[in-house]
């Protein structure tokens, strides 16, 4: 499971920041996944590390040779009474707690998907188990002490002048969240804190970074910290970055990049006549950010496509691309995340043809195909400073309007539609009658 | 080359963006990432520090940028009232204007890696790294950091393709190859192309009725269903109006009796009884299940 880890780039700028620290104890509060503790080791730090959760408790503990200390609840022996053997106050308890964040948000929890989960794990527990205790027994994470403390006071107790390396959470309960299954059915003698609040963060930030070596970082952008940004780093375009502030360290940034690939399909061109009949073919990810590189507003920032589908006409020419995900919410819907004409063409009203396509009996075999369920209808977000979308009137039916929540526009726009109640062909007939009307260009 | 007329120096001019007209057609494009990064460097600047090149179209009265479309878009996106210029006035043969854009993006020179890394490694701060629109991952300036595993195992499964096939021989197989090269699979269970829809409309039913989104579990309450119908199969090989068989061959057990186990004690008393009647010549051994029809005989 994902226990605050940190992304890759990280790891490489915690690990070459201490390499200018001075040899000895390093502390690490909130230490989560032991991430920091396994980017340093083995140079030569005497890493001490201290948390509140139960999860980090349990490695952190068996890390040092302590007894675990936690045991299944007695309320929990009904549900749960096949895992005792597996708690053992050592390693068996350490991966019994592992396995636990995969399954235990299930146990109690009605439908098919749940029981299916606890039964699967109840299933092949023991080789599981036995696997994950001898993918542990494998580590060779070195820590010198653990210890079950809450940040604010644990940072009062160690030594000043020893550097810290913490990335301590931002989000109000958010962990506390994170282990309430595995809180639910195991005890143990838990310590008695209070969530950081605001002020507590910030007094946190405080004491991290009074002294001499210290290393931080957030997803908030800390004004205050500004004399210390050393890095940041944004993995995606819609990612939140990481902001990385240092006593002193190279300065390292990672900026996202979409993976680009040339695509070579002529484009319908103006002077060209479009001719039936029109065809879908799949894109790959990075023929897809190249197309819509190419030809979408470049303020919009792109998101991850499920199905990205490029329309041709007959002469095999690119019109346009439409690209979808699976609806969150509704089953039987496709989310339209982007969908774009090419340009320029004789077609002013090209944009209505690729909705036509993207709402067809051939894309809707194609989203079926990828989602594996039915879908009958479309739904989609147009961003617009007009209060009607003009791409979608008369094609899919405004369902509501509201201030936009991306900077440049003025309206978010939800459109939502029927799907498959036409073919590729009836499309083109539709679009020609209505909206194929061709621009008269006066040889500029 | 028709036109090979010098051109007269450009002129530097002033004057409003949004005046002057981008090309349709470019081949040159920037990603979002790219773009958002030089509106940026342009807000921080607050002016451009490299000149789009436009030719003053006098037949059309338009000034058309051949060189810069991104600066100067980026330029308006800033906010920018005017930029500077460079303009060429006299008139340009259409082959010379896209040569003049071809060139000024194709003619980029090229980064020595090495000296690029110098250079930016000098960039202290980490606005200026950013400004430069590189980056150290790109850069291959990070240390490879491989840390120890820390993880669970992941449960055993497998996972299955369903492929809908058409009947007709050669566009089963193109259909087949092409389904093997979208996706990796366990297991591939092959079906008729007519299997599709109620395959979708069974999966979604079965979705609606328990409330569940996962596919595999879906099809967990198909395949439950199927078993608690297993009998209704034996109208594959059995005509219940006639009570004759259908066809000749064989027929699988479960269809017969509804159920693919029996529990043990039924189990036992029928062993005992076929061992019997194999031990006294009932049945021959090699066909034990031959008792059956004798018991059913006797009942009848």
């Amino acid at each position: 499971m994902f226990q605050g880890t940190i992304p890759g780039p990280m790891r490489a700028i915690v690990r070459e920041t201490a390499a200018g620290w001075p040899r000895g104890p390093v502390y690490v509060p909130c230490c989560g996944n032991f991430t920091i503790e396994r980017s340093l080791a083995g140079m030569g730090f005497n890493l001490r590390s201290s948390d509140v959760s139960i999860y980090t408790t349990a490695i952190g503990r068996w890390l040092t040779g302590q007894p675990v200390g936690i045991r299944l609840r007695e309320d929990s022996a009904d549900q749960l009474g096949w895992l005792a053997e597996s708690i053992d106050d050592g390693v068996g308890t350490v991966a019994t707690m592992m396995l636990g964040t995969r399954f235990l948000a299930s146990v109690g929890r009605e439908g098919l998907w749940h029981e299916r989960t606890v039964r699967s794990y109840r299933d092949q527990w023991k080789t599981k188990h036995a696997e994950t205790v001898e993918r542990l027994s494998r580590s060779d994470i070195e820590l010198t002490s653990y210890e079950v403390e809450d940040v604010r006071s644990w940072l009062k107790k160690v030594s000043r002048d020893a550097p810290v390396c913490s990335f301590p959470p931002f989000y109000g309960g958010g962990y506390e969240k994170l282990y309430e299954p595995l809180e639910a059915h195991f005890t143990w003698d838990a310590p008695q804190y209070k969530p950081l609040s605001d002020d507590d963060v910030v007094s946190v930030l405080g004491a991290i970074t009074d002294r001499p070596y210290w290393l931080t970082a957030s997803n908030h952008d800390v004004p205050e910290l500004h004399p210390y940004l050393r890095g940041v780093i944004k993995a995606t375009p819609r990612a939140a970055p990481f902001y990385v502030y240092a006593s002193e360290a190279p300065t390292r940034i990672v900026a996202p990049r979409q993976p680009i690939d040339p695509v070579k399909i002529p484009r319908l061109r103006e002077g060209d006549e479009l001719v039936g009949p029109l065809t879908l073919s799949l894109l790959k990810p990075g023929q897809f950010n190249a197309l819509r590189s190419r030809y979408l507003n470049p303020r919009i920032a792109p998101g991850a496509a499920n199905l990205a589908v490029a329309v041709r006409d007959g002469g095999g020419r690119l019109l346009g691309v439409f690209a979808m995900a699976p609806s969150t919410f509704t089953p039987d819907e496709a989310y339209v995340l982007s969908d774009f004409a090419v340009a320029p063409t004789d077609y002013p009203r090209l944009s209505k043809l690729i909705v036509l396509a993207a709402t067809s009996a051939e894309a809707q075999l194609l989203c079926q195909r990828a989602f594996s369920r039915r879908i009958r209808r479309v739904a989609t977000t147009a961003f617009s400073n007009n209060p009607v979308s003009m791409k979608y009137r008369g094609l899919l039916r405004l369902n509501k309007r509201s201030p936009s929540n991306e900077d440049g526009w003025k309206f978010q726009l939800q459109y939502q539609g029927a799907m498959g109640e036409h073919t590729l062909a009836e499309a083109l007939q539709i679009w020609a009658k209505r909206w194929g009307a061709r621009t008269t260009k006066t040889g500029v | 080359m028709e036109d090979t007329t010098r051109l007269a120096p450009p002129q530097m001019v002033q004057g409003d963006p949004r005046t002057l007209t981008l090309l349709d057609v470019n081949a040159r494009f920037l990603p979002h990432e790219q773009f958002r990064q030089l509106v940026a460097n342009i807000e921080r600047d607050g002016c451009l520090t490299s000149t789009p090149l436009v030719w003053n179209d006098a037949e059309s009265g338009r000034l058309v940028v051949l060189s810069g479309n991104h600066r100067t878009l980026a330029a308006i996106e800033a906010g920018l009232p005017e930029i500077w210029w460079m303009q060429i006035d006299e008139p340009l043969l259409r082959q010379r204007q896209i040569a003049l854009q071809l060139s000024h993006n194709a003619i980029a020179g090229q980064d020595d890696p090495a000296i690029l890394k110098e250079l930016y490694d000098e960039l202290e701060s980490v606005e200026w790294r950013q400004y430069t629109g590189l980056d150290d991952k790109t850069l291959d300036l990070l240390e490879k950091v491989d840390v120890a595993s820390l993880g669970e195992a992941n449960l055993d499964f497998a996972s299955v393709q369903f492929m809908f096939l058409p009947d007709e021989l050669e566009r089963a197989e193109a259909a087949l190859d092409a389904a093997r090269s979208t996706a990796t699979a366990d297991r591939r269970w092959v079906a008729g192309l007519e299997q599709y829809e109620p395959v979708l409309d069974a999966l979604e039913t079965s979705r609606a009725a328990y409330k569940i989104g996962n596919s595999a579990t879906a099809l967990g309450v198909i395949l439950a269903v199927f078993e608690r119908h297993l009998a209704e199969l034996a109208e594959g090989w059995f005509d219940a109006a006639s009570r004759k068989p259908t066809r000749a061959g064989t027929a699988p057990l479960e269809t017969v009796f509804g159920a693919r186990v029996v529990p043990v004690e039924t189990a036992v008393v029928v062993r005992a009884a076929i061992d019997q009647m194999v031990k006294d010549g009932t049945v021959p051994a090699d066909e034990p299940w031959r008792a059956l029809e004798v018991l059913a005989v006797q009942q009848n």
